[in-house]
């Protein structure tokens, strides 16, 4: 397959994979420092590129509730936003979801205000994932664009057919220009293939009700339907992953593992930080420590069994998170670990770290000091903060 | 909510809880019904306002014309009563519970012997219709 | 760390074009086979205030993510920011070299400077005025960091640079041209020193 090397910012990938991809509607609404996406996918709209019907909603609430008629009415259906976007979102999430419409976003993650701050990290993210969509982590532009190409196959998926966002790291990966392997266009739509709703609203021939009230009787077999759904998706990504491989050169699954078939020490972390960890794992090695690294790449459905096979032979476990949840114990991605290995009967000393919240660096000296850390830890250690001014 | 009792499993329910069309048909609204409207066809003078207006199908056509109150499906909102042209006084609307048979006020209808019929109608609407000859 | 990793700090003013020139020479090493990163750093940038850019160029992957701290070489779009910024921060007085606009000589520079390291000095503005006809150093810059670093071919700069601005100036070819001769006469004067 003709591969074409170009220069590209997270944002331009993405807008690329939309390009590609073709939805039939897109509605949106700015912001920092999700705009550039669809400010570049508007210009293809406007150039005849792409087929896709843009809505410029006022809100994203708006945008998605678009999106969410949009994909009732059986049409491909995709946008972008970052963190107060998306928790502008919130209400509608649920409702994507619920309504098991497969609609894709691009998100780029951003810390929620307040303090106001635009820069990266996870907590607008996290602050959805019990909103049952399917989320999807980047390490980088590469990762946005084969994620987003994979999202769409994934969502609509018979045995899903729930909304999935792909996520990249804001300003690090979004505006941060990287060498990008694109794939032809017909490529790409042969393998995202014809989009075949699960029920349409336009259909005059079969008229439905969409969005009905079910109170006490159903309520809770619905969401036990989408329990299902999101438990069936696992095997649906860990397919696709393997197909794309085939088809594109680099396989995905629900985590990624680097030099962990040895290691003593593991980290576990998700987005931008993965690629900093694996210079730190490369740095440390040389010194003779066995280091590896488990990059989540799925976070929802979280992969507690991927996870608990990579890390059970590990002598400690450090997990980075870079979001807050304010329980005081921990971020999300440390408690899910950890009631993952509970689950398991697996008792490994772990320090959970909270890092890089509100776009704070984070260096290879640092992932170095935290391997470091984990080296004589004898039982699991409560939360502390990396990169912290104290 | 259908007549007979049927309990789904969460796998047997449709994606996104979405619902077919016609299932209003097993969905009896005439059980929510306090006031109950009486068609005197001899007045009818077919305009159709009560069948246009309907929010419900209570009001069934027959060969083009209007036939009698489907009174499974007739929740006695009293819209048919208000759209029927104050002079022909077709429809007339009373309260289902009043043992004075209180005619609504809005209803128009002041003649006593529709008074005396109307209570006799909260016993049985259809008695009341062959026993009073009102068709 | 990657071997043969170069990484580039660009100092600038807002709108000097400090950003544009990371991104032109990330996309020309990216077209002449290499692995980039470029990337500017954001916060409250406006016309004239003080802005930074990166590029991170290798013959392989980078993974890393993290802010350039260490720079191989700092390129200075504006010599006023000397006094403003401290431009020579983390960079290495042995291995480092430090290219800077100015009309001024390399010893005027350095009396400014506690840094001992080596600068090249270049009048990029003069050369555009002279080439381009406005006094954007941005392009006749990068002429002078790959004369000075040998991050890549000059040659493959050259041209990537004339066929994105082929694109972009499609009706004044004379931009296109002034922009190219102002590369080459900034590598020249480089390569001279």
């Amino acid at each position: 397959m003709q591969k074409t090397i170009v220069a590209r910012t997270g944002n331009e990938a993405v807008a690329e994979a939309m390009r590609q991809i073709n939805p039939d509607v897109c509605a949106a609404y700015p912001i920092t420092p999700a705009t550039e996406i669809m400010q570049i996918f508007s210009t293809f709209v406007a150039d005849g590129l792409v087929k896709t019907n843009l809505i410029t909603a006022e809100s994203e609430h708006s945008a998605m509730s678009a999106c969410v008629g949009s994909a009732a009415s059986g049409a491909r259906t995709m946008t972008a936003t970052a963190a107060q976007g998306l928790a502008l979102m919130h209400e509608i999430l649920y409702i994507a979801s619920g309504l098991r419409l497969p609609i894709v976003m691009a998100d780029v993650n951003r810390a929620l205000s307040g303090p106001i701050n635009i820069h990266c990290d996870h907590s607008d993210t996290m602050a959805e994932r019990d909103s049952g969509w399917i989320q999807i982590f980047s390490e980088n532009s590469q990762e946005a664009y084969d994620n987003l190409i994979q999202a769409v196959r994934i969502a609509e998926h018979k045995d899903v057919l729930l909304p999935a966002m792909v996520t990249t790291d804001g300003f690090i990966i979004s505006h941060g220009m990287e060498r990008l392997e694109m794939y032809p266009d017909e490529e790409i739509q042969k393998f995202i293939g014809e989009y075949k709703p699960a029920y349409n609203l336009l259909n005059v021939e079969n008229p439905i009700t969409v969005g009905s009230l079910v109170l006490t009787d159903y309520y809770m077999e619905h969401k036990r339907a989408q329990h299902e759904a999101m438990k069936n998706s696992v095997k649906v990504i860990k397919d696709i992953g393997k197909e794309f491989g085939k088809i594109f050169g680099k396989e995905y699954d629900m985590i990624e593992k680097y030099k962990i078939d040895d290691a003593d020490y593991i980290l576990i972390c998700l987005g931008s930080t993965a690629g900093t960890t694996k210079v730190a794992v490369e740095e440390l090695r040389q010194e003779g420590m066995k280091v590896g690294l488990v990059k989540i790449r799925v976070f929802r459905p979280f992969p507690a069994e991927d996870i608990v096979n990579a890390i059970k032979n590990a002598k400690s476990v450090a997990i980075l998170d870079r979001s807050e949840s304010l329980s005081t114990q921990a971020g999300p991605v440390a408690t899910e670990v950890k009631a993952a290995l509970y689950d398991a009967a697996i008792n490994i000393p772990i320090k959970p770290y909270i890092y890089g919240l509100g776009g704070r660096e984070i260096y290879v000296e640092q992932i170095k000091n935290v391997f470091k850390s984990i080296k004589d830890l004898k039982k699991t250690e409560p939360v502390s903060y990396l990169g912290v001014k104290e | 909510m259908t007549t007979k009792p049927n309990i789904k499993s969460w796998r047997d329910l449709n994606i996104g809880g979405v619902i077919e069309s016609g299932t209003s048909e097993h969905f009896k609204t005439g059980g929510w019904r306090s006031k109950v409207p009486i068609w005197q066809e001899k007045n009818c003078i077919q305009c159709m306002n009560c069948w246009a207006f309907c929010p419900d199908d209570a009001i069934k056509v027959k060969d083009g014309k209007r036939a009698e109150y489907d009174y499974e499906f007739c929740k006695g909102c009293g819209i048919c009563a208000e759209e029927c042209p104050k002079t022909t006084q077709a429809i007339n609307a009373i309260k289902k519970e009043d043992p004075n048979i209180e005619i609504d006020s809005w209803d128009g209808a002041e003649n006593p012997k529709f008074r005396e019929k109307a209570a006799i109608l909260m016993v049985s609407i259809k008695e009341a219709k062959e026993k009073f000859g009102i068709k | 760390m990657l071997k043969n990793m170069k990484e580039i700090r660009w100092h600038g003013r807002g709108g000097q074009g400090a950003k544009t020139a990371a991104l032109l020479l990330g996309e020309a090493a990216i077209n002449a086979g290499k692995y980039v990163q470029a990337f500017p750093e954001y916060g409250p940038e406006r016309m004239g205030a003080p802005v930074a850019a990166y590029d991170r160029i290798a013959d392989e992957e980078i993974s890393i993510h993290s802010p350039i701290i260490n720079p191989d070489a700092v390129v200075v779009l504006d010599e006023t920011l000397i006094d403003a910024v401290d431009v020579t921060k983390g960079l290495s007085e042995q291995t480092g070299v430090l290219i800077i606009n100015t009309p001024f000589s390399k010893e005027e520079i350095q009396k400014k400077l506690t840094w001992r390291g080596k600068i090249i000095v270049l009048d990029a503005s003069k050369i555009a005025l002279e080439t381009i006809g406005k006094p954007i150093p941005n392009t006749p810059m990068m002429g002078a960091l790959v004369a000075a670093t040998g991050i890549m071919d000059i040659n493959h700069l050259i041209d990537d640079t004339k066929h994105k601005l082929e694109k972009k100036f499609r009706t004044k070819p004379e931009v296109i041209e002034g922009n190219l001769q102002a590369i080459k006469r900034a590598y020249e004067e480089v390569k001279k020193q």
